[in-house]
């Protein structure tokens, strides 16, 4: 059972923890967190903290008070299933405070001493269930691992600097190499017996022969169960090997007993407990007799290179075995789990028993996230998982389309997908019209806490109501962090009351690392002429957060080189923007090894003002890393050679924001989780898009990027929802990388709100369309809501509605079948079961019925249309309208892609038509600038079809406009083309080919294949049919026309070549040479280089 | 302190309490227990054998650590909860430990009790054992000012302690300990069988006062056995064990 808080708590009335006294009990937490402080970042924040002489033993004291708490379960312990629930918790929470205590010690200098100390540590870490800090430590303190030297030692003592180094191979499992290492250490000691055994008991007087013999009795039995631990580990067998360890284990100690040796005695006590607790906590273990599907997984991910995985976090481990995650009686699960708590392997065992219980009906699983970057993230990590035990992993683009390749990849028989990653936009266009006839066994939803958001929380809740209705076989599985009574979620989902699950494991003691939560400021420095330093004060407001008192000075004098009246103003503080990259630099040197700081800031110009004053601030690299060099070498091919961040990587500073092309994110991506940049300026949409942790972040506002309009016209500031905030903070700090991780939140000008800010409760997740109906009846407007459905905000509920028309037909039947119908909402339900809200409840029935009459006299087909382009009915209304309106007919031969990308096409036409439909028209009209219309974006769009790097489009565009600079020109292309073009461009022109009704049938299957693969040339920025295949594979953009026709080459005319599984074989087989014949001419981007950045962004390979 | 044993006190010492530390059941190792399994480590087990069934031998310091133990346990309200007699002796512990670990008692209850024994027919006094990098003073110097020891005692204890009868005494020292871990007593013990001879202790009891916390308690004591005793008594006292069974 995993260690809960109030066990934490009921330990301090143990008598031995109530003997050391309130005083210095209270005192050690005092010192543990000042020297974790000290530690992490001590030469950057100049902490003033004293400690006495007497202050090391105080701790030493403590933690040996709860040591002997833990010692009096320790046996208990070392049962994978003891039934003392009690005593368990007891030895574990102690083991955990243990711990907390000793690693903040000085390490002894004596070999021996040292050697008992780290493994003595090591094993209250186990049993402490802090195996992740336990980690951590061993990288801040590497030296304490070292194996001694053992010329001249005698054979015992050389048998017990063996198993040490075992025991560190075991405790820091760094990779299937450096564990079976230890099979190789204990075969040599054997060899090595023959030898020195004889020698040593020759050598030895009389009188202490009997006591070596016994020593060395003791020393074999802890190294074969060392042998068989390691074996497990690695292997899996034999299948219960505790039994075998208890025994070696046994009868080691009984021989340290008689030999009198009492360290011995003890070290091995803790170590058979902590050995039997990493059996229990091993993948092995925790999935043993599942099934075959998942023992190979279990396999692959031991083998694997990068980051092998041998045993579960803590909350991992609880919810595997104690909650039920592979429950199949439980139809629908919600874990609440804390950010960097490992949910991504959660939800593969998931997966893995879904695709199981379904195999025979070739079931399949969706997994969707919230953003693009997020979706390739996890498509890549699945892969990596799950190609080697045969599990197919697709991705579906985010356009809100279906195209041509998308439609092989999802009715592909020959070689069916497994697993589908998509947006929920997407996944929405796939269910509504039934595009994959095989069914869904589960549907994972990552960050699920989305539902509450204001953008997109509707249509996730409408798009789960969905599923549950039209996928009666799906299981659900939500994950988000920090969410309170998630039960009513799962029992929303779930097919009956018993089926459904709640994993809520944000508030156990459990912490991903320990993280500094705090405020700084600019103050006055008169040091220097203008000058000023930062100052942070750790915050004390919450739990999640170490303690600390004080307000202390971080860096020097001017930080960054600019003069106090930037940063203050009589006083009040300012440029929050410039203190962020501040400390951000301050935080980036925190030890030998690169620690990324994150700042976020909410503004993407504030973003490239920041990464200047980083850049300025920041010395060049001495020699830049290969890693950064690809980057910048993509940059330059790609975008523009005089790109601005390319000069700024030089520096180790990077960019991220919704400015950037979604390549050059993930790669941004990628250089921050291999460290190899120092400061990463970001928007807060990072959160989403981040899914591995860093070492700090600092944000310069508690504001997000987009501001909302008030009724009155006016725009208004929006606060980072407070789970959002968590969200991103708690990637603060790298599991077993960094003791610390650090946060800091600029002051701002009013500090009380921003420290109420970060002290506000996140509570339970509610219904977005609660939230609505909250906010009508507020405003005495609930009656009138038949009415208010036009307004934007409820598109998504009139497009549900619709779905149920186009399923229907038939006005009586969604009538009479409406209450059920909005049964299948998490808002409705919410509302229905309260007996305070059955107003509204009744509010929005009364509006569904309204609607559905309205569908019903709309045109015929409406719905279905609807359902088809994923626009609202009056959506297809207006784009009906739009096209009938337009000058000429519109022709098949105007939809071929030289025809409308050539010059004289129709797409300013179309372009025109979608300005009118409101689900496109925000974003596209977000283009803006000098000249804005329909003919401006359908240039814009032919450009990028045609092949324009963003470099050329921001020049011919947007750099001519009053002001603009190289890199506000094309952060404004780069919106222009990914937002409005890629996102709306693609939907219109896709839901503009549908609503058109052109008589396709008509045409040749050639002809009738390009033209529905118009929308996949928008969105890639291409303009064949291959060198759309190339894109969905994350080819480079610059290379994938070249690739095409390499690869139209290779296959011949074939028609079978239109499929994205045979483009990416075809790309995974291409040599660096062969890459180099597909750059362009001139690219910086070398054949070697084009085949890396591929692997990164395709998952392919060994680089992520 | 110094306390002379005449031979009659010294026989009924060493065939009543002495004899029971040193042959008690309870502290003899499990050696099938350890012997047996050590055929599945796939080490080299036949030398361990060998040396382990060689026939018994009681060295003559065990008989004066026994000796000093049931003095404590009988004169000085020391309580040793386990016969050290029989344990294989401590032939380079991994780490420095005490001969004599247990409880002591006093006016608040049980204390903590460690001890250090040493016999010599040494006639120099104080004899050679007392001085050097393992004589007897240095030991308890290190008891005295080395918490880790103290720490690694109370922990050899601990582990121990847990559903033994002796669980309240431990349970009474170690609140002790964690509340002050000065709060313990230190008993130094010579083994002799020369003339008494009072400086064998003199000089060092004040060199182990000068530094002591003032709630540490330090006993230095000295058994004078019959004269020219030790040589020969581990034999002796195995061979009146062996006769009277």
């Amino acid at each position: 059972m995993s260690l809960s808080a109030s066990s934490l708590e009921n330990l301090q009335d143990h008598w031995a923890v109530q003997a050391v006294g309130n005083d210095d009990l209270a005192r050690s937490v005092v010192l543990v967190n000042e020297r974790l402080a000290l530690g992490a970042v001590g030469t950057q924040i100049a902490f003033n903290f004293e400690e006495g002489p007497s202050d090391e033993r105080l701790l030493e004291r403590v933690s040996l008070a709860y040591e002997l708490a833990a010692m009096e379960g320790l046996a208990e312990l070392s049962r994978p299933a003891g039934s003392d629930v009690d005593l368990r918790q007891q030895a574990t929470a102690a083991a955990f405070r243990a711990f907390d205590l000793r690693r903040t010690l000085t390490i002894p200098t004596d070999t021996r001493e040292r050697l008992f100390f780290v493994l003595h540590l090591s094993a209250l870490a186990y049993s402490g269930e802090r195996w992740s800090d336990l980690r951590r430590w061993y990288n801040d303190n590497d030296k304490a691992l070292t194996l001694p030297d053992d010329i001249g030692v005698q054979w015992d003592c050389r048998l017990l600097y063996r198993l040490f180094d075992c025991w560190v191979r075991l405790f820091r499992k760094q990779g299937w190499v450096d564990l079976d290492g230890i099979r190789k250490t204990i075969a040599d000691l054997r060899e090595d017996q023959k030898v020195h055994e004889e020698q040593q008991l020759q050598e030895e007087p009389q009188t202490e022969i009997r006591a070596i013999a016994f020593r060395l009795a003791a020393l074999y039995h802890w190294a074969k169960a060392t042998e068989i631990l390691a074996e497990y580990m690695l292997q899996g067998v034999p299948g219960n090997p505790i039994s075998q360890i208890d025994r070696h284990f046994e009868a080691a100690i009984k021989a340290a007993t008689a030999s009198a040796d009492a360290q011995h005695e003890i070290i091995l006590r803790w170590l058979h407990t902590a050995g039997n607790i990493m059996v229990a906590n091993s993948l092995w273990w925790a999935t043993r007799g599942i099934n075959s599907l998942t023992t190979g997984f279990v396999r692959s991910l031991s083998r694997r290179e990068h980051r092998p995985l041998f045993e579960l976090l803590p909350p991992q481990r609880a919810a595997l075995l104690e909650q039920g995650l592979l429950d199949q009686a439980k139809t629908a699960i919600v874990v609440d789990l804390p950010t960097s708590g490992g949910k991504t392997l959660l939800a593969q065992f998931r997966i893995l028993q879904a695709l199981n219980q379904f195999r025979d009906d070739g079931g399949w699983v969706a997994y969707v996230a919230p953003t693009r970057a997020l979706c390739a993230q996890l498509t890549r990590q699945l892969r990596r998982d799950f190609d080697p035990i045969g599990l197919r992993t697709e991705q579906l683009t985010a356009a809100i389309d279906v195209d041509a390749f998308e439609e092989e990849l999802l009715t592909n028989q020959e070689q069916p997908f497994d697993i589908l990653v998509a947006t929920p936009e997407k996944l929405s266009l796939l269910i509504r019209n039934s595009r994959v006839s095989r069914p869904m066994a589960l549907i994972v939803m990552d960050e699920a806490h989305n539902l509450e958001s204001e953008g997109r929380g509707l249509r996730i809740e409408l798009l789960l109501a969905t599923i549950k209705r039209d996928c009666p076989q799906a299981n659900f599985l939500l994950m988000m962090p920090f969410v309170e009574s998630s039960e009513s979620i799962a029992r929303w989902l779930a097919q009956d009351t018993s089926a459904s699950q709640s994993i809520n494991l944000s508030t156990t003691p459990w912490k991903p690392n320990e993280r500094l939560i705090g405020v700084f400021r600019a103050v006055e420095d008169n040091s220097a002429r203008a000058g000023w330093h930062l100052e942070y004060e750790a915050l004390s407001l919450t739990d999640k957060a170490i303690h600390l008192q004080g307000v202390h000075r971080v860096g020097g004098v001017r930080p960054i080189d600019v003069p106090k009246s930037k940063v203050l103003n009589k006083g009040e503080q300012k440029g929050f923007s410039i203190q962020t990259a501040a400390i951000g630099c301050l935080m980036s040197d925190r030890d030998s090894a690169i620690n990324t700081s994150i700042a976020v800031t909410n503004s993407v110009p504030s973003v490239w003002s920041m990464a200047r004053h980083a850049m300025n601030t920041l010395p060049p690299f001495e020699s830049i890393p290969a890693e950064v060099r690809l980057v910048q070498d993509f940059l330059r091919t790609e975008i523009s050679s005089s790109f601005e961040l390319i000069d700024m990587l030089d520096h180790g500073v990077g960019v991220h924001h919704s400015g950037l092309s979604e390549e050059v994110r993930s790669l941004m991506e990628w250089l921050t989780e291999l460290g190899k940049l120092r400061v990463l300026c970001a928007t807060s949409t990072i959160a989403q898009g981040l899914n591995f942790p860093v070492s700090s972040v600092f944000l310069a506002s508690r504001y997000l990027p987009e501001q909302k309009r008030s009724e009155d016209g006016t725009r208004k500031s929006v606060e980072i929802q407070p789970r959002e905030f968590w969200n991103l903070v708690g990637r603060a700090g790298r599991i077993g990388q960094d003791s610390v991780g650090v946060v800091g939140l600029a002051e701002g000008t009013d500090r009380v709100a921003t420290l109420s800010f970060v002290s506000r409760n996140m509570g339970a997740l509610v219904s977005r369309l609660v939230t609505l109906l909250d906010e009508l009846a507020a405003k005495g407007q609930l009656t009138n809501l038949a009415e208010v459905l036009d307004q934007d905000q409820w598109q998504d509920f009139r497009c549900y509605i619709a779905h149920l028309w186009a399923e229907k037909k038939n006005l009586d039947a969604v009538i009479a079948e409406s209450e059920q119908l909005m049964r299948q909402t998490y808002g409705y339900t919410t509302l229905r079961n309260d007996p305070a809200q059955q107003a509204k409840a009744d509010a929005l029935l009364e509006a569904t019925q309204i609607y559905a009459h309205r569908i019903a006299e709309m045109e015929p087909g409406v719905a279905e249309l609807a359902d088809a382009t994923g626009f609202s009915p009056e959506g297809v209304n207006g784009a009906i309208n739009g096209i009938q309106g337009l000058e000429g007919k519109l022709v098949p031969s105007d939809w071929a892609p030289e025809s409308l990308f050539g010059s004289g096409g129709k797409m300013a036409d179309l372009f025109g038509v979608m300005l009118n439909i409101p689900q496109l028209k925000q974003e596209l009209e977000q283009i803006g600038g000098k000249g804005f219309d329909h003919t401006r974006i359908s240039h814009i769009t032919r450009d990028w079809v045609n092949g324009k790097t963003l470099g050329d489009i921001a020049a011919d565009y947007f750099l001519t406009e009053n002001g603009k600079d190289d890199t506000a020109a094309l952060t404004d292309a780069c919106r222009a083309v990914y937002r409005a073009v890629v996102n709306s461009g693609t939907w219109g022109v896709s839901a503009l080919t549908e609503v058109s009704q052109m008589e396709l049938d008509s045409i040749p299957e050639v002809e009738r294949r390009r033209i529905k693969a118009l929308p996949a040339m928008i969105y890639h920025g291409v303009s064949s049919e291959d060198a759309v295949l190339m894109r969905m594979n994350s080819a480079p953009r610059s290379a994938a026309e070249h690739l095409g026709e390499m690869y139209r080459h290779f296959m011949g005319e074939d028609e079978g070549r239109y499929s994205v599984s045979k483009a990416r074989d075809f790309l995974k087989e291409l040599s660096p040479k062969e890459w180099g014949t597909a750059r362009p001419e001139g690219a910086q981007l070398s054949g070697d280089g084009y085949k890396a950045v591929w692997e990164i962004l395709s998952g392919e390979g060994d680089r992520t | 302190m110094g306390v002379t044993w005449t031979i009659e006190e010294f026989e009924s010492a060493i065939e009543g309490p002495v004899a029971a530390v040193l042959f008690d059941d309870i502290g003899t190792a499990d050696i099938s227990g350890i012997l047996t399994p050590l055929a599945n480590t796939d080490f080299e087990h036949e030398s361990i054998r060998r040396v382990l069934s060689l026939p018994e031998v009681v060295e003559d310091w065990r008989v004066g650590e026994a000796a000093a133990e049931s003095y404590l346990s009988n004169h000085r309200s020391c309580y040793f909860p386990w016969p050290d007699g029989r344990d294989e002796r401590k032939a380079r512990s991994s780490l420095p430990g005490a001969d004599l670990v247990g409880f002591g008692r006093d006016d608040m209850g049980y204390c903590f009790a460690f001890g250090e024994v040493k016999t010599s027919q040494d006639p120099k006094c104080p004899p050679g054992v007392v001085h050097g990098r393992h004589g007897m003073q240095r030991q308890l110097e290190d008891l005295r000012d080395k918490e880790s020891i103290r720490d690694n005692l109370m922990r050899y204890l601990g582990h121990r302690a847990a559903k033994t009868p002796w669980f309240p005494s431990f349970q009474s020292a170690a609140k002790r300990y964690l509340n002050n871990s000065s709060d313990i007593q230190i008993y130094g013990i010579l083994i002799r069988d020369v003339p008494p001879n009072e400086m064998d202790l003199d000089a060092r009891v004040l060199r182990l006062g000068k530094s002591c916390a003032q709630e540490t308690t330090i006993e230095l004591l000295a058994i004078y056995l019959p004269l020219g005793r030790i040589d020969g008594i581990g034999d002796w006292v195995l061979e009146q064990a062996r006769s009277s069974t």
